[in-house]
């Protein structure tokens, strides 16, 4: 299978409509969906046509301005080493399979959804490199309590007061990226899912075929299964 | 009233807004008394906070642009999954 040839030809994101320039780059951090511009829209509708017809300028255009959300969608998931591998790989699928593509959603949507697919599937075939058979308890909660529910030990008390601060350890980091391979596909698909993309209940739901309360259990020991992970970090340094 | 474990089970639907009023209300109480369940679901707000940051855009090496171009003009073989529809 090949993909399209880059061809020569394509100015920016111009028309010749008499649009204002509609190729500014998106600031780091900004996402390209749910945009209501108009001139937005038009200039998408016409980067997509411009990449369908295989323009080497497009195809330049769209690599710069989406693979920085891309790379930070990766990142969270297979952590630093692979992300870029990742987005490279998902910018080739993307190039191949443009002329296919409807519109009905964003390109920044369609990319970030192809690039979280590939980077979730080498999570799984990592996990099952490394993890089996899982040492994970089914509640991972299960021995913070004494048999009256009350707790045995107080929590820890973090040392960080923030999200940031907490982050600021790589070594925690990679405990959380060690931990996300020891959890069931199921599991760790539903965390990244809700926590690291903001995906609402019902979009996972449809995407995995899970029940809603299966989804919550799935999400709720995962993030038990972190917390008790940080816990430990936290008083050893280690995970 | 709530036991501790009751309300950590009850700790994620809380940060998702999940629970309806009477049982927000109640794991209201249990936390305004007691400082160790207050404790771990601060400390569950931040630890889901930050695996939301994990996913903030960066900015891309300067030279990723064309290794990606290079790569697009000798792409490796196809994988048919890879790629969902846009529906």
């Amino acid at each position: 299978m090949s993909g399209p040839k880059p061809a020569r030809g394509y100015a920016g994101t111009a028309t010749g409509s008499g649009a204002p320039e509609p190729s500014l780059p998106l600031p780091p951090g900004q996402t390209t969906d749910g945009s209501s511009q108009p001139e937005a829209d038009a200039a998408e509708r016409s980067l997509v046509q411009a990449l369908q017809a295989g323009q080497h300028a497009a195809f330049r255009e769209a690599v710069g301005r989406y693979s920085p959300q891309m790379l930070a969608r990766a990142r969270s998931i297979v952590g630093p080493a692979n992300a870029e591998d990742m987005v490279q790989e998902a910018w080739l699928a993307a190039f191949r399979q443009i002329g296919g593509f409807e519109q009905r959603a964003s390109l920044g949507t369609w990319l970030l959804s192809i690039v979280s697919n590939a980077s979730i599937s080498l999570l799984r075939k990592r996990a099952k490199e490394v993890s089996p058979p899982r040492r994970y308890d089914d509640e991972p909660e299960a021995d913070w309590f004494d048999a009256s529910g009350n707790w045995a030990a107080p929590p820890n008390t973090w040392g960080a007061s923030s999200p940031e601060d907490l982050l600021v350890a790589d070594v925690l980091q990679d405990c959380i990226d060690k931990h996300l391979l020891l959890m069931s596909d199921n599991q760790r698909e539903v965390l990244i899912k809700r926590d690291m993309q903001g995906e609402s209940f019902d979009s996972i739901c449809n995407d995995m075929t899970l029940s809603t309360s299966n989804v919550r259990v799935l999400l709720h020991r995962g993030r038990m299964r972190l917390m008790k992970m940080v816990d430990h970090f936290q008083e050893t340094g280690s995970c | 009233m709530l036991s501790c474990r009751q309300i950590t089970e009850r700790s994620s639907a809380l940060l998702d807004g999940e629970l309806g009023f009477r049982e927000r209300w109640a794991v209201r109480m249990h936390l305004a008394m007691c400082v160790r369940c207050r404790r771990f679901t601060r400390q569950l707000r931040l630890l889901v906070e930050s695996l939301r940051l994990r996913s903030t855009a960066e900015s891309v090496s300067a030279d990723f642009v064309d290794r990606v171009l290079a790569a697009l003009a000798d792409p490796p073989p196809a994988d048919p999954d890879a790629v969902p529809s846009d529906r």
